[in-house]
């Protein structure tokens, strides 16, 4: 019986230990989803200043590996005929890594996208290098957040799962 | 209607889309203005478009039933126009016109922005003008068995006369039948209608100068594509030197101009300096009402008589 007792308050410790892991991963996550999409506007900015790609085809190329299926996503949209808006709402609602994201970010996002869409050169370069400021500013508060929370989120799933062990013995 | 054209209406909404879906192929032009009924030009006659077709233009129409587009459509259309990509169009937009798939030329009316007198864009855009762009293989033939492939054409006419559409011609023509080296010039990318590395006109095997400014075009051509003709669409007096270099570098230039008439032709100052330079040795005048018909062909020596 005691060994059972044992075994369950170990189980019940891992499983809250694992809890606070993922949690902290989560939200990791948002700060590396981050930096990919800054990593995007640098190559938008480089590529629209240099090569005059458009949209569609600088989307499809697009190299930052780490956001294909939100890039695939939006290419398919884009070229089904749908507006940039909404192929932008869409690949960011539809893909798993930018659910991460919080709404506001999102439209942020969005409205980068389709402002690009209806620039000149010269306005491209402005939007990309504030959106390039702005995502610095975001992923510097997800790091902090990161740092902040992580800590507390592990403190607090192993305090529960003490918690759960004691009631359970 | 060709599904390039229905695209372009497909992004002013699916009432107009609706009433020109199944119109024929007829159409030349299709205008629209904000808030103002949208007009279709066929044979340079304009008809009003209203919800079950289109009808022949009066001013009576205009307080019926008509389809008219707003601001914000003009505005939504032209970023899909323009596959929300409108920093490529920039410099054509700066230029007043954008050509997008299928090689149509849609020309841009709205509010200047400029610095120092230098263009920047256009904002508030009120008017378009589609002008769809066709191809009629052999339209040319007659022209060339007249004037042969020995010396340089000069094509004469106005707006909608099919200019566009012989010179696309004689270059598939003097590059397949003919085997002679054509670079074609095609600043606006009207000719080949060059889009994602496809040519939606077929310019047999031409060398194609897509979008580079003329005198660009006709240097790198000259010397480095060692062309028997160079062909390019609405030359001006500014493009004189180039002419003079095509002249000197024995190369022949198949071009077009806008004039209507032989007698407009020799009253024209950049026109005269333009033939003057010996690039030319046939002057082909079309026929304004009805495209790609040849009005009259004169040889250099006649014109000459005529400016002198």
């Amino acid at each position: 019986m005691n060994n059972m007792k044992i075994t369950g308050a170990v189980l019940i410790l891992i499983t809250s230990w694992l809890t606070g892991i993922m949690l902290t991963a989560r939200l990791s996550d948002k700060e590396n989803t981050l930096r990919e999409f800054r990593q995007m506007f640098c190559e938008i900015k480089r590529r629209i200043s240099y090569e005059m790609t458009d949209m569609c085809e600088l989307i499809n190329t697009c190299t930052v590996h780490y956001l294909k299926p939100f890039t695939d996503n939006m290419y398919n949209c884009l070229s089904q005929g749908k507006s940039i808006d909404e192929s932008v709402q869409n690949a960011l609602n539809n893909t798993p890594l930018t659910n991460v994201l919080e709404s506001d970010e999102k439209d942020f996002i969005v409205g980068v996208m389709s402002s690009l869409g209806m620039a000149d050169c010269e306005a491209v370069t402005e939007i990309t290098d504030s959106a390039i400021i702005r995502l610095d500013n975001y992923i510097e508060l997800a790091k902090e957040n990161r740092q902040k929370n992580s800590r507390v989120y592990f403190i607090v799933s192993l305090y529960i799962g003490f918690a759960a062990v004691i009631l359970m013995i | 209607m060709e599904s390039t054209v229905l695209s372009i209406i497909k992004c002013f909404g699916s009432e107009l889309f609706n009433s020109l879906k199944d119109t024929d192929n007829d159409i030349n032009e299709i205008r629209i203005r904000k808030d103002r009924p949208v007009l279709v030009y066929k044979s340079n006659k304009p008809y009003i478009v209203t919800k079950q077709g289109f009808e022949q233009f009066s001013l009576d129409k205009i307080k019926g039933e008509y389809i008219k587009i707003n601001a914000s459509q003009i505005k939504n259309a032209f970023a899909e126009l323009c596959a929300y990509s409108v920093y490529r169009f920039q410099s054509d937009i700066n230029n007043g016109f954008i050509t997008v798939n299928g090689g149509h030329r849609i020309g841009v009316c709205g509010t200047y922005i400029g610095e120092n007198g230098i263009m920047r864009s256009v904002r508030d855009i009120t008017s378009l003008n589609i002008r769809i762009a066709r191809e009629y293989k052999e339209c040319s033939r007659k022209l060339i068995d007249i004037t042969g492939c020995n010396g340089g054409i000069l094509i004469c006419g106005v707006p909608s006369s099919g200019k566009t559409t012989m010179l696309r011609d004689i270059s598939r023509i003097f590059s397949t039948e003919k085997m002679l080296k054509v670079s074609v010039v095609d600043e606006r990318g009207e000719l080949s209608a060059f889009s994602r590395f496809e040519n939606s006109f077929d310019l047999g095997f031409c060398d194609i100068y897509c979008g580079y400014p003329k005198q660009k075009a006709i240097l790198s051509a000259v010397r480095t594509m060692s062309p028997d003709f160079i062909v390019c669409d609405e030359l001006t007096g500014q493009d004189l030197d180039s002419v003079y270099l095509t002249v000197n570098y024995g190369v022949k230039m198949i071009a077009s101009v806008h004039c209507d008439c032989i007698e407009n032709a020799v009253k024209n100052d950049s026109l005269v300096r333009l033939l003057k330079t010996g690039a030319f040795t046939s002057i082909v005048f079309l026929n304004g009402s009805v495209p790609g018909k040849i009005e009259n062909v004169y040889n250099i020596g006649e014109v000459q008589k005529l400016y002198e």
